[in-house]
């Protein structure tokens, strides 16, 4: 139930960021051709609104890379034989993203309340719409970690148990 | 309490060296270490590590590198790298270790296109190695030539470190552009002469002579796309289009090239196209935002002002810099991604890199060759992870091969800290304008 729901998540993540990445290139492009064509004027909003853009890639891209986790990550020590040490290892790196994420979507509450108070200097939009990113990448990260978490231990307890 | 200086230093450094040791990701350790001082120092709050990190990403020049990769994926999935390696093959394929070179060769054509070392490596290496496999290369030597010639996808312009390096530090992305040029080649060089050396070693095949008639065929196909480094280098040393506009319109191109002109690319292969690009882009470009708090907290903390003081005290020279300089890339490029290096690092050692005399845009070659050769150092090597993952072996059982390669780069590297300008002079003949 839980596993479906978040792999609902993550699929939709993966639309809105293929989608997002389409959009990205639409301003962008607008911009130039609008500098070196002049079929449409240049508008000084098309900058804006890409960085905009870029931010909600970037903050959901991360969230998603948590869930499929490809994030980089070096392998110094090589991994131990022992299942007990691998999951303690893998349960450690879990809790300090999910404690890292706990924190960010915390205080990122206030950071987006602040963006909430400013207008942006084109297109006068509200910053709530790109800081309210940071709450939700954080609530996105805490909830993937966590759920790999339980997962880690499931799956040391049923190994476990087929050895026994 | 107010934290002091070497206490900072030995959280967030040793902090950081624990936590990727513990095989925490390296986006995230980088943010984690910086979550203990935050909470002793009352002058610091997490809204300004979060503002920090957040801010890093408004940066519109940023917007080229998705863009980039974007170039890269269409052009792997169009057949264009496919074309490539048919152009190399008739070019280089005649000599002593035929597939090698055209290893090398589409490797540096590549690079004149897409600016990405690790789309190089897939690219290429996903028809290279099983090919140079079947014709009786050993495949270690087959992996560790495709991860090896694959760095000079971020040395030959256009390249995403270099767009990260400019935006980051101010410099003309279309100076160090033109910078990356020539060291870019004499590596291609370098790599072709080590193909040679292993060709008369292993006795390595050659492939046929070319017609004139295949030649002209395999420049027809390449043609169109060998059009794209004079459209990019062209347009940004011009003036004409920024870093950001000039990898749009790469992408553009490609797009063309791939949907209208050779038809390889489908509607329905460009929805995973796109996805492909914004997932791999976030990845990398989500370690911009941790890497800048953490960078950030150094400055704060003055750790690069001590450096210059004690590189100063030293007195070591420009090339005694330089040398320190190109060691301590090499040593981050060993354990973390380049692009948080250049923000960590970089903006550390630039006050250095100024006081002793070198030039900027030399620094950044310095930087960029020395962390694109980190990209087939293990343990956190990219290319040859990725090179490794196609020719199915563990990088530690071609460690060897790509050790002998990497010697004869690491000396062109050695040339261009002894004569900078090796790098400076195509940047100040072609724009002396925004070349101080």
């Amino acid at each position: 139930m839980i596993l479906r729901g978040l792999s609902l998540i993550a699929a939709t993540l993966r639309v809105i960021i293929g989608s997002l990445m389409f959009l990205l290139a639409i301003p962008v492009a607008m911009q130039v051709i609008a500098r070196y064509t002049g079929i449409i004027p240049v508008y000084l909003w098309t900058e804006e609104l890409a960085t905009f853009i870029f931010v909600w890639i970037v903050m959901l891209g991360s969230a998603l890379a948590v869930w499929e986790g490809t994030h980089f990550d070096v392998q110094v020590i090589p991994e131990s034989r022992r299942p007990l040490l691998r999951f303690l290892q893998q349960a450690l790196v879990l809790t300090l993203v999910a404690v890292f994420a706990l924190l960010f979507a915390w205080y990122g509450i206030d950071y987006a309340k602040f963006g909430g108070i400013q207008n942006s200097v084109m297109m006068r939009a509200n910053m709530m719409i790109t800081h309210i990113s940071v709450p939700i990448a954080g609530a996105l990260w805490a909830v993937f970690s966590l759920y790999r978490l339980y997962e880690a231990f499931a799956h040391y307890r049923t190994a476990g148990q087929a050895i026994s | 309490m107010i934290v002091s200086t070497g206490l900072a230093c030995l959280i967030l450094v040793g902090g950081f060296i624990v936590l990727v040791a513990l095989r925490v990701p390296v986006a995230f350790a980088l943010g984690v270490a910086t979550i203990p001082i935050v909470l002793m120092d009352i002058r610091l709050t997490p809204f300004i590590i979060m503002d920090r990190m957040f801010q890093s990403y408004n940066s519109f020049i940023l917007l080229a590198v998705p863009f980039f990769l974007l170039a890269a994926n269409l052009m792997n999935s169009g057949k264009i790298t496919q074309k490539l390696i048919d152009l190399a093959r008739v070019l280089t394929g005649w000599m002593p270790g035929g597939l090698g070179h055209v290893n090398v060769a589409v490797s540096m054509l590549f690079a004149g296109i897409s600016g990405s070392s690790t789309a190089d490596a897939a690219g290429c290496g996903k028809i290279l190695i099983p090919a140079m496999v079947k014709e009786g290369y050993d495949a270690r030597f087959a992996i560790a030539i495709t991860a090896c010639s694959s760095v000079m996808g971020v040395i030959i312009p256009p390249s995403i470190l270099m767009v990260v390096w400019g935006g980051v530090m101010q410099v003309s992305v279309g100076a160090l552009f033109l910078a990356g040029a020539i060291p870019g080649l004499l590596i291609g060089f370098a790599l072709m002469a080590t193909v040679y050396g292993y060709a008369k070693v292993y006795d390595y095949p050659i492939t046929m002579r070319p017609t004139f008639a295949e030649f002209w065929s395999a420049f027809k196909g390449a043609g169109l796309a060998l059009l794209t480094p004079i459209l990019v280098i062209g347009g940004i040393v011009g003036g004409i289009v920024t870093p950001t506009e000039s990898a749009i319109i790469a992408a553009a191109y490609a797009l063309i090239l791939g949907a209208f002109v050779y038809r390889t690319v489908s509607f329905r292969d460009l929805a995973g196209i796109f996805y492909d690009t914004g997932r791999f882009a976030s990845i990398s470009l989500f370690a911009i935002g941790t890497a800048s708090a953490f960078g950030w907290m150094l400055a704060f903390y003055n750790v690069p002002r001590l450096i210059v003081d004690f590189m100063t005290a030293t007195e070591l020279g420009v090339i005694g810099t330089s040398l320190v300089i190109a060691a301590l890339f090499l040593l981050f490029g060993l354990f973390i991604d380049a692009i948080p290096t250049i923000i960590i690092l970089g903006t550390v050692l630039l006050p250095v890199a100024n006081a002793a005399g070198i030039h900027p845009v030399a620094f950044a070659i310095i930087g960029v060759v020395s962390l694109a050769f980190g990209l087939v150092t293990p343990p956190y090597g990219l290319c040859l992870l990725i090179s490794a993952a196609i020719g199915g072996m563990n990088v530690i059982t071609v460690l060897k091969d790509v050790c002998i390669i990497l010697a004869p780069m690491l000396l062109i590297l050695l040339l261009v800290i002894l004569f900078p300008e090796l790098a400076l002079w195509l940047p100040r003949t072609l724009m002396p304008s925004s070349f101080q």
